[in-house]
């Protein structure tokens, strides 16, 4: 019993530590502006409001946009990187075919790579291609993912080759094994590594910031960096945007978390 | 014949996309890194110039052991609590998942939104810290403690992954293993120490080796928190001084050399991975 109260004060002081910038972001979000501003600072809103959450949706920023470009990015996003994912990841686990280790030292080697280093030549090549300020510029060099296809194969493995050489003899063709029998099995897999990419293009912020420019294509990450670096946005109304810009992510990660786990166990 | 076919069709996409936005592109870089490459004056080939710029530069060095302490500091701390986290999570407490959950939350935040909250709570006059402290430091501007904001930033956000983790792999270490310790008379700390590490030195070195990259790597909330404050001085990573070089002065050249010099250190840091694996995790237990 006592053993248990220790593990739990314990647990407990860490999670106030943890959760407490969150408890200051949702705390300040609701204050006004001379409480946002008061020396010492408070942490308790006196009347906590929604003005902030108000100003902001209407404000300069036109931050309900970016709130809509960044769901429909991210989902447009995340369907195809899962998709490229899957099927790369399939064909090198289950099926023989031609130049397969050199696919397979491909992926392995560039996931060792800094993405970094792709940026500045990516960034020319877009430019060149007339391509800055556009959504398919922001999208091509992420459509796919090392890590993911690794991931992918890591899971597929798992799938008894009794299964698809039962499924060749029936006539299925390679595609069709992938969608009707491979795909439903690892469906784990899927769903961590759409947590995985969802989380990534929600909030990677380098690439988008170079290359969107325009107010109306702005992505949440972009536009959160510039409230961070603006001198007139009062700090109240920015831990408003940033309470939006988290909630969805909350909200998908609370859905998948049972599934969370599965990474590990395909890590192996 | 026919499913060769195919096959080669399921990976086109992987094989474009890698090809036109990933090799090309590395080979790019290692090509800018020679030339001398400014704005937008038209390039030239200077062989090794631009390495030999940054190993006169005083800031290069300076990024360099920045990133090496900013490492030394977050790599051993993070691992420890969360190390520590996982086998209280494990001993079948209560509330488990609402645990999990909390310490998780920073993994999901995005960098722009987590350093807007930490730039306020570590103001020098509207910060938390400071009123707590009852002191009046600059904690972002002064170089002697941005370091700091910036080190339990990187924690804070590392910990719930390693953690979740560290608990999947402690949750399949079977428990005959504990009940033979508990018979030989072992008390806590040594059956973490003699039992539980070892069974679980695979996680843990994996996860050394992604928290030693992530530092490596690390650029969002440098450039947010920090931003061009004198605070840089102490927490200059390879990325934000990559990103100053190539893009705010359109140096090419350098910044590619950076990226470059970058690529080396963590293809040493994965072969040094792969000797001492073999060395020092105990695989049979896998």
């Amino acid at each position: 019993m006592k053993k248990k109260i220790i593990i739990h004060t314990f647990l407990i002081l860490g999670g106030i530590l943890m959760f407490f910038p969150f408890y200051q972001m949702i705390a300040t979000s609701l204050m006004t502006f001379s409480e946002a501003y008061s020396v010492p600072p408070t942490l308790l809103p006196a009347a906590p409001n929604l003005a902030n959450y108000s100003e902001l949706l209407n404000g300069q920023y036109d931050f309900a946009q970016a709130i809509i470009n960044s769901v429909v990015f991210t989902t447009i996003m995340v369907v195809i990187n899962v998709f490229v994912a899957a099927i790369s990841g399939f064909c090198l686990a289950k099926i023989d075919f031609k130049f397969k280790n050199v696919y397979y030292f491909m992926v392995i080697a560039l996931m060792m790579v800094p993405s970094q280093m792709f940026i500045l030549p990516n960034y020319l090549n877009m430019a060149k291609l007339g391509l800055l300020d556009s959504f398919l510029a922001v999208g091509l060099p992420a459509f796919y993912s090392f890590y993911g296809v690794f991931l992918m194969r890591q899971f597929f493995l798992a799938i008894p080759d009794e299964l698809i050489e039962a499924a060749v003899m029936d006539g299925y063709g390679t595609f069709k094994i992938f969608y009707k029998i491979a795909v439903p099995l690892v469906k784990p897999g899927i769903t961590v590594f759409a947590l995985t990419t969802t989380l990534y293009h929600w909030n990677n912020l380098l690439w988008p910031m170079l290359i969107l420019k325009s107010q109306e294509k702005m992505i949440l990450p972009v536009v959160l960096a510039d409230i961070n670096s603006s001198l007139v946005i009062p700090i109240n109304v920015a831990m408003a945007a940033s309470v939006l810009a988290i909630l969805p992510m909350f909200i998908v990660y609370l859905f998948v978390e049972k599934h969370l786990t599965q990474v590990n166990l395909a890590l192996k | 014949m026919k499913s060769q076919k195919t096959v080669h069709l399921m990976l086109l996409p992987l094989a474009l996309g890698t090809i036109l936005f990933s090799i090309l592109p590395f080979f790019m870089s290692i090509w800018y890194s020679f030339l001398d490459w400014y704005g937008f004056r038209s390039p030239e080939f200077v062989g090794f110039q631009n390495y030999i710029t940054l190993f006169n530069d005083n800031t290069f060095w300076h990024t360099v052991f920045n990133t090496l302490f900013l490492t030394a500091v977050t790599v051993p701390t993070s691992i420890f609590i969360s190390a520590v986290i996982a086998v209280l999570l494990n001993t079948g407490v209560k509330f488990q998942k609402f645990y999990r959950i909390i310490y998780y939350l920073p993994v999901i935040t995005m960098a722009s939104a987590s350093a807007i909250v930490f730039k306020y709570i570590f103001d020098y006059k509207y910060g938390i810290i400071n009123s707590l402290l009852g002191t009046d430091i600059g904690w972002i501007g002064d170089p002697k403690f941005s370091w700091i904001v910036i080190a339990l930033m990187i924690i804070w956000s590392a910990l719930g992954m390693q953690i979740l983790i560290l608990l999947a792999s402690l949750q399949n270490i079977p428990s005959h293993i504990y009940e033979a310790s508990l018979i030989d008379g072992s008390g806590p700390i040594r059956t973490f120490f003699k039992i539980t590490l070892p069974l679980i030195s695979p996680q843990i070195f994996f996860l050394i080796i992604t928290a030693t990259i992530s530092v490596m790597n690390l650029f969002d909330i440098v450039f947010l928190v920090i931003g061009d404050s004198p605070g840089i001085s102490s927490t200059r990573t390879f990325m934000t001084y990559y990103y100053q070089t190539a893009f705010e002065s359109t140096d090419k050249g350098l910044g590619s050399a950076i990226m470059v010099i970058l690529f080396l250190i963590l293809c040493i840091i994965s072969v040094v991975n792969f000797k001492l694996q073999k060395k020092f995790v105990n695989s049979e237990v896998q």
